[in-house]
């Protein structure tokens, strides 16, 4: 398959720290791929990479064969990008915001503007075009900072958070663009929203210490965590003491929890929460529940380097 | 070509949300300096020839006209480089930087215009065609000078409180330090030394010189040539690493 993008031993530090380290990974063309990771784990920063908003500090960035460090102009003409913040110039009406940064890609006048309204209507904003950023909520301008990435029909998608702030049904119509255009795009997109990119993704990389620590389909990552599933044990009353003293000792389970009546924790061996239920057997269980990993469950509960 | 007038083009709408407003302080503010500044000076400096109302419209032109562009400027790179939708845009980076300096130069002229305009009414001495074309010429360069001066105290990014006490400071010493409305020779000899190697005072001088008919100092001309195309060569130079690519 022919990569739209792809890092090579990529290094950057912020402000003296080593945010990105040794960051290698291949982005294919005409897929979706998201990139999860901690807060300031430098999901925005690599995105910034891509998009010639930041220097590299080590390493080499291509994007459709172009070197971003000599080739930033052509890699800016295929890409579209929408950043975490809307970036709406207030002067200016919305359907303005849009069609001007059409021109600034090179439509005419006319062009631009039969786009922008195409575009409007179909991302449900035709009716906000004659207003100002000012009158309009985050969420609406979300939706304006995603048509104006569009607007010149980029080879590259390249989108910051896309779902910020969302209500479902705004989302539901940026991915159900992001569907019609998938097989015609490239989308690379960052996110917190671990439901979305399992969902959405023909690809997930999470980004954990400054590296890519999974890099595959959601079910390549379901399968490197073994069999990994998510038990939760309710009990009418509270947790029975001898559980609470000896859970963390157990070598199989992993990252319990223990919130009022309810124990949650993580194995890749069912015994384990069969032998529990059985030494709590006297004790009056009220609820049991067992279920695969989602993303969010490999994110949360697990450090991913430890099942490589 | 195209791409810096849909960028301008963009900045001149940007205008219209507040034209009232705009309007209003760009004829305001030649006023106020004249009606606060000049008319209690005119009573207080009194051998100036002709007369010192005539001979202090070159500092009302200059202080409007310039400081204009100084606080301008500032909004202008604001909105230019913070903005990753304009950054990420297939254009030089350099297109950007010279169409802020070009829509600089329209703004400082058009507020220069006005401030003539202003002047010429209240003081009944009128700019003549030829003299108007002069004055802009020589204005031109102090304006790039001023929009570069801006761009590094863009580029400082102090905090808003430090930002607003230079902006009141350069306000201070383009009133009263550059012999717009006090002239020069009241200033001490080092002061006077060291001033005339900037090139504002000298080019304020050219234009009283002009109100004065007398003729102009091309060593004014030139310093300040030199130093607008040395703080443009600089601009330029900083400006893929200090503002595009430092998001």
């Amino acid at each position: 398959m022919e990569a739209s993008i792809t890092f090579k031993s990529v290094a950057k530090k912020i402000k003296n720290e080593t945010l990105l380290a040794e960051l290698t990974f291949g982005v294919e063309k005409n897929t979706i791929f998201s990139i999860v990771g901690p807060n300031g784990s430098g999901k925005s920063t690599i995105i910034k990479l891509i998009c010639g908003l930041l220097y590299k500090d080590k390493g080499s960035i291509y994007v459709k064969g172009y070197d971003v460090d000599t080739k930033i102009d052509e890699i800016k003409s295929i890409v579209g990008y929408m950043p975490q913040q809307n970036h709406m110039d207030n002067e200016l009406t919305i359907l303005e915001n849009i069609s001007l940064y059409a021109q600034l890609h090179g439509f005419n006048q006319d062009k631009a503007v039969e786009n922008s309204k195409i575009i409007s209507e179909k991302l449900n904003i035709n009716k906000y075009l004659n207003k100002f950023p000012d009158d309009l909520s985050f969420g609406t301008l979300r939706m304006v900072s995603f048509a104006r990435a569009l607007i010149h029909k980029p080879e590259i998608l390249i989108l910051d958070e896309p779902t910020l702030n969302l209500d479902p049904i705004n989302r539901d119509l940026i991915w159900n663009y992001i569907n019609e255009i998938k097989h015609e795009r490239t989308v690379f997109y960052a996110t917190q929203n671990f439901h979305e990119s399992q969902e959405y993704s023909n690809r997930i990389a999470i980004l954990y210490g400054g590296t890519i620590k999974y890099n595959g389909t959601f079910e390549y990552l379901v399968k490197n965590t073994f069999g990994l599933a998510r038990f939760v044990i309710s009990f009418s009353d509270k947790i029975p003491d001898f559980i609470k003293k000896n859970i963390s000792l157990r070598p199989n389970i992993i990252k319990p929890t223990m919130i009022d009546n309810k124990l949650k924790f993580y194995s890749t061996d069912k015994m384990e929460f069969f032998k529990i239920i059985k030494e709590c057997i006297n004790n009056d269980i009220n609820e049991i529940d067992s279920s695969k990993c989602s993303l969010e469950d490999i994110f949360r509960g697990i450090d991913p380097g430890d099942r490589e | 070509m195209k791409i810096i007038l849909t960028l301008l083009k963009k900045e001149f709408i940007a205008l219209r949300k507040s034209l009232f407003i705009f309007l209003a302080v760009i004829i305001s503010f030649p006023l106020f300096v004249y009606l606060l500044i000049v008319l209690p000076l005119s009573m207080l400096v009194l051998d100036i020839k002709p007369i010192y109302i005539n001979w202090s419209a070159a500092g009302v032109w200059t202080v409007t006209g310039l400081f204009s562009v100084y606080l301008y400027s500032y909004n202008l790179y604001e909105k230019t480089f913070k903005n990753e939708s304009i950054l990420v845009l297939p254009i030089p980076s350099y297109y950007l930087l010279l169409s802020n300096y070009l829509f600089l130069i329209l703004f400082g002229t058009f507020q220069i215009s006005i401030s003539i305009i202003i002047t010429s009414m209240l003081t009944h001495d009128h700019v003549g065609f030829l003299n108007y074309i002069l004055i802009l010429f020589l204005i031109i360069p102090l304006i790039i000078v001023i929009a570069s001066i801006g761009l590094f105290f863009y580029l400082f990014r102090g905090n808003k409180l430090s930002l607003s006490l230079i902006n009141i400071i350069y306000l201070i010493v383009m009133i009263f330090g550059y012999g717009s409305f006090i002239p020069l020779k009241y200033f001490p000899q080092t002061y006077i030394t060291y001033i005339q190697f900037f090139p504002i005072p000298g080019m304020i001088q050219n234009l009283q010189n002009i109100i004065s008919g007398e003729p102009i100092m091309f060593s004014s001309l030139i310093l300040s040539l030199f130093f607008s195309i040395i703080m443009l060569l600089l601009s330029f130079f900083i400006l893929d690493k200090k503002l595009v690519r430092n998001i």
